[in-house]
């Protein structure tokens, strides 16, 4: 089958041809997922928001407009908000975007162990708002050129190049000077060679 | 874990935009090589991937029905069905029948399956008829489909072991029949992966439907029920879906535990 793109998809699939979101799950599913567990560190909750996510694409994708963005920013939006309200059902009346927001109180077992093993990067990434996070995670867990990131979020490539370069700057800023040098030593810990004495 | 992103590209980038930056680079570096470090491991469960897709797929039809001959009243209408099916499930048994409008041609001794192995059309199907080059288009012969004078089940599958064989609990047919076992492919096109032996009219339990190839834990499967044109042999072109009153075919989906 040749290799088409999103909007082919669609328009085959508005023809009737379910065959054609079976291609754009395949090719979005991993990159959802992905995205949804960087998100809720808990493969369980992972898998009932992409289940739901995907549910909701097929559901709505005769209504998805070309003209308001690409698939890849609808698909996106779907997702980030399925997060958004799988968390509100743990706080109602606060915004919560990720695990990152979430108290340690409400944290699954998980979700806790999967954030535990980041060390301190979770206590600067903590430091951010969800947004500023989820550029840093495009481009440094998901290693996406500023192009994809601006696929996803919306923007251009050189406003997703700015928006990463300032999330850094105040990452940075709120690390501190002595976060940063914790940061070091544990890093040159991490590089130092293992000698064993005989 | 060892940073895989090219560190230094992101840097650049970032000095790129805000040379006063030039300063922390060092700093910069660090924040950026444990981020990397520290980047979780996702592990995708691919029974799950493959389940979700195939309920996606098969749980929920367009408008235009994957069988093409349903409207979409006929589809809409199915809820009404299934309440008349309860309710002729509550009726004293009776010998239930599941009659083809036209008579039996010739019957004789066949293997359906390997009778399919021999017919490379039958190796997959498409969904109404749209697809890929090698679907088959099962539209036209879905037109001609048979009414049933009661409305219960013509068989009955319960979820199933992983393995090569697919037992059904029991079907009740009136004229032969055969019984396919189709799974969704990762292009969405559905497969052939097992037809039954030629189904003799009566009650057949616990019908035994050797696969081509083994079932996996969390998959879906569809068994579908089709009369035979009367050549004994199985192919989906030619014989003919079974369906209810309603238009609503008699299959069945299962999941493998």
């Amino acid at each position: 089958m040749e290799n088409r793109d999103d909007q082919q998809l669609i328009a085959t699939f508005k023809t009737g041809d379910t065959s054609a979101f079976g291609e754009l799950y395949d090719r979005y599913f991993d990159k959802i997922y992905r995205f949804i567990y960087y998100k809720t560190f808990s493969k369980e909750v992972a898998e009932d928001i992409t289940s739901d996510v995907f549910h909701k694409a097929f559901e709505r994708i005769n209504s998805f407009d070309p003209l308001k963005g690409n698939f890849s920013q609808w698909i996106y939006r779907i997702a980030r908000n399925a997060v958004i309200d799988h968390y509100r059902t743990v706080k109602k009346n606060v915004p919560i975007e990720d695990a990152f927001d979430i108290g340690e109180e409400d944290r699954t077992i998980e979700e806790h162990d999967a954030l535990l093993t980041l060390g301190k990067v979770r206590d600067f990434m903590s430091t951010l708002g969800a947004r500023q996070r989820e550029i840093i995670t495009l481009r440094i867990w998901e290693e996406l050129s500023y192009r994809e990131i601006a696929e996803r979020i919306g923007g251009t490539e050189d406003s997703a190049k700015m928006a990463f370069s300032r999330a850094m700057k105040e990452l940075r800023e709120k690390c501190g000077p002595l976060g940063l040098l914790v940061l070091t030593a544990l890093l040159l810990a991490e590089k130092l060679p293992f000698r064993e004495l005989s | 874990m060892s940073p895989k992103i090219d560190i230094d590209t992101l840097i650049e980038d970032i000095l790129a935009l805000d040379p006063t930056l030039t300063d922390h680079v060092g700093s910069l570096r660090v924040l950026a090589e444990e981020i990397s470090a520290k980047r979780p491991l996702v592990a995708i469960d691919p029974a799950f991937k493959t389940s979700l897709r195939a309920r996606i797929l098969l749980g929920k039809q367009p408008i235009q029905s994957p069988f093409g001959f349903m409207s979409t009243w006929a589809l809409r209408l199915a809820p009404i069905g299934a309440v008349a099916l309860l309710i002729f499930m509550l009726i004293p048994e009776q010998h239930p029948s599941v009659a083809p409008q036209e008579e039996s041609i010739q019957v004789s001794s066949s293997d359906g399956w390997s009778s399919t192995e021999r017919n490379d059309s039958v190796s997959n199907f498409s969904h109404g008829g749209m697809g890929g080059g090698e679907g088959i288009d099962t539209t036209m012969k879905m037109m001609d489909t048979s009414p049933v004078r009661d409305e219960r089940p013509p068989f009955s599958i319960q979820s199933q072991q992983p393995g090569t064989l697919v037992r059904i609990d029991s079907v009740t047919v009136d004229t032969p029949a055969f019984i396919a076992i189709t799974t969704l492919r990762p292009n969405g096109q559905e497969e052939l992966v097992g037809v039954s032996p030629l189904i003799s009219p009566g009650v057949t339990a616990a019908l035994p439907i050797y696969l081509r190839m083994p079932t996996r834990t969390g998959e879906l499967y569809t068994a579908t029920l089709y009369f035979d044109t009367g050549n004994r042999v199985f192919t989906a072109t030619e014989d003919r879906l079974a369906t209810s009153q309603f238009g609503s075919p008699y299959a069945y989906s299962f999941i493998i535990e």
